[in-house]
């Protein structure tokens, strides 16, 4: 394997390194900087005083981004706060808005995300109309073999919407809602619950005629199971109307389900995670390029920091660090309980920020944290559709 | 990896399983593993590894699976998958007539990488959708002799065949030639169920010999 990457020889720590790989192989990394006594100091997670003295009196954050960021990546928060948290390391929230600014940024994303549900409506008439025509059967995927091709974007869509149907149904839910709720006590926030109010619902978006089929056959999911796959479902299909080029991998469901256990507004979900495919979307390439890279780096990395693990993993063929694929693909979301995964995707996400608020410190522009640099709707493409 | 000609007493195959999204891949491979059956398997990211140790007559064989994603987006590091593999099993659901026509693209990829120097088994799953089957057997039967590969019927689900299909696949590695039809039978640690026993015989007649 190739010893080419971003690992500066020398001084550099767990964390230096991790911040150069994904945040799934950087967990590794930091694990086993923790080991080897890298560890920075390790704090209790951010409580709920501790979130509150440091808004200002317009519950602005501001200039205590920075404490946030320091007290989150050495200690993560509890999960009640993460709802409120989360949307500020992902930088969808600024520092510099107030609470009634907040509440205008979700309204302009809740817009978002129902024309985003729209279009998805669309498309699925645009497909149902094309199967009459076609008559090509009622299973999306005749028609990449139909006489007729289909549209390019409307193909697209199809084969996107006939996947996320296949993985929305067997997605696991099992380790995130109720049953787990009731095992570890610690996540029964008013941030999750069958009974979301978001976007997706209260404003006219259904499911599709086959996605509802998908669910009322699925007899194996529990009633809180069917409601939140049908949320992932209109939550994916989304994402792949957004951003077309990526449209829908499987792996991404794994990487939804947390969003949409954390934000009970579904449109808060939705954009959470847009924020979060922003980072890790060239995972997802689709000629692999991105996962390879990253792989290639883990191995580095692995060369470097225990050359006798790696000299086995070579030992035993595997020194492509294949069998790291999903755990980079999906955040160690299923190497590791849902919980434990929450804290070291925020730890990841706070140590990351911090490090570039110290870098922009260090170029003399710190002013840039609290302008449009962080505003999702200020001059980003992001929302438009 | 895989030893070619003899097998050595801890000799290690790798079998890569490949076809169409939900075809019951991981099923058929965690059915054989663990003995059971799960609705929920989560699709499969990238690839996934397991092993197990199958004992032969005399000698000790390791099993490496390779568990592929079925999705298109999972394809371009396939062909690195399969260059070192003894065995491609490829899965169709013969409740899905997509994926049986999708397995001729799969049988090609292997021997593009592998030539003939690869054993292939051709698998439909999900036997026990009998209301919802699109590929009848005899279909599934003859494009194993069209592409020359081996063909098997399985239900993870139900646990029909799986053990079958190992049998098949162990009594064909390179080097098992010397291992007695009847002595297969006891390649591995399984009791039958009847109705294994029964699609068993049923199917012995249709499916070929390896090409190999």
């Amino acid at each position: 394997m190739p010893s080419r990457s971003g690992v500066q020889a020398g001084t550099a720590s767990g964390v230096d390194i991790a911040l150069g790989l994904s945040a799934a192989a950087a967990a590794a990394l930091v694990a086993y900087g923790l080991i080897q006594g890298h560890k920075q100091q390790r704090l209790q997670p951010l409580t709920r005083e501790q979130w509150l003295a440091m808004q200002d009196s317009t519950h602005r954050l501001s200039r205590s981004l920075p404490v946030l960021l320091d007290q989150v990546r050495k200690g993560g928060c509890l999960p009640e706060l993460r709802a409120e948290v989360w949307p500020y390391l992902l930088r969808l929230d600024s520092p510099s808005d107030n609470l009634e600014q907040r509440r205008k940024l979700r309204v302009e994303l809740s817009r978002s995300y129902v024309k985003l549900l729209q279009r998805c409506q669309e498309l699925e008439c645009a497909l149902k109309t094309s199967d009459v025509r076609t008559s090509a059967g009622e299973a999306t995927a005749e028609h990449a073999s139909a006489a007729q091709p289909l549209p390019p974007s409307l193909a697209q869509f199809a084969e996107a919407q006939r996947i996320i149907l296949l993985d929305a149904v067997r997605t696991d839910f099992s380790q995130s809602g109720q049953r787990s709720a009731a095992g570890s006590g610690n996540s029964g926030s008013a941030n999750r619950g069958p009974s979301g109010n978001g976007a997706g619902e209260g404003e006219g978006q259904r499911l599709g005629r086959v996605a509802e089929e998908t669910l009322a056959g699925a007899t194996h999911l529990t009633a809180f199971e069917r409601h939140a796959a049908g949320r992932l479902i209109h939550l994916l299909s989304a994402y792949a109307v957004h951003d077309p080029e990526t449209g829908y991998c499987q792996g991404m469901s794994d990487l939804a389900v947390p969003m949409l256990l954390v934000f009970e507004d579904d449109a808060m979900a939705f954009w959470c995670f847009e924020r979060l495919l922003q980072r890790v979307k060239k995972n997802f390439r689709h000629d692999e390029s991105g996962i390879k890279e990253q792989l290639a780096t883990l191995a580095a990395v692995l060369q470097r920091a225990d050359p006798v693990l790696f000299h086995h993993l070579r030992k035993i063929q595997a020194g492509d660090c294949f069998f790291a694929y999903r755990m980079v693909i999906v955040q160690l979301r299923r190497e590791m309980p849902l919980q434990q995964a929450m804290t070291l995707w925020e730890l990841l996400w706070a140590e990351e920020f911090h490090h570039k608020m110290d870098n922009w410190v260090s170029a003399g522009s710190p002013v840039r944290l609290a302008d449009s640099a962080v505003s999702p709707l200020a001059g980003s493409p992001n929302i438009a559709l | 990896m895989a030893s070619g000609g003899s097998v050595s007493p801890l000799a290690k195959y790798k079998l890569v399983f490949l076809g169409d999204q939900s075809v019951g891949k991981t099923s058929i491979i965690t059915r054989f593993m663990y003995d059971k059956f799960d609705n929920t398997y989560q699709a499969t990211i990238g690839i996934d590894f397991l092993s197990k140790t199958m004992y032969l007559e005399d000698r000790t064989v390791r099993l490496q699976l390779w568990d592929t994603a079925g999705q298109e987006r999972f394809r371009s590091l396939i062909p690195s998958y399969i260059r070192d593999s003894s065995v491609a099993v490829v899965v169709y659901d013969v409740s899905n007539r997509q994926s049986f026509l999708n397995t001729a693209r799969w049988i090609e990829e292997v021997r593009t990488e592998r030539g003939s120097d690869v054993i292939v088994v051709l698998v439909g799953n999900k036997t026990d959708l009998v209301d919802k089957r699109q590929v009848s057997i005899e279909e599934g039967d003859a494009k194993a002799r069209e592409f020359n590969v081996m063909f098997i019927e399985t239900s993870a689900k139900a646990g029909f065949n799986i053990k079958a299909l190992f049998r098949k696949i162990a009594a064909a590695l390179p080097g098992m030639e010397s291992l007695s039809a009847a002595r297969t039978e006891d390649l591995v640690d399984v009791n039958l169920s009847a109705a294994a026993s029964q699609s068993r015989a049923g199917t012995a007649s249709s499916a070929s010999t390896c090409a190999c």
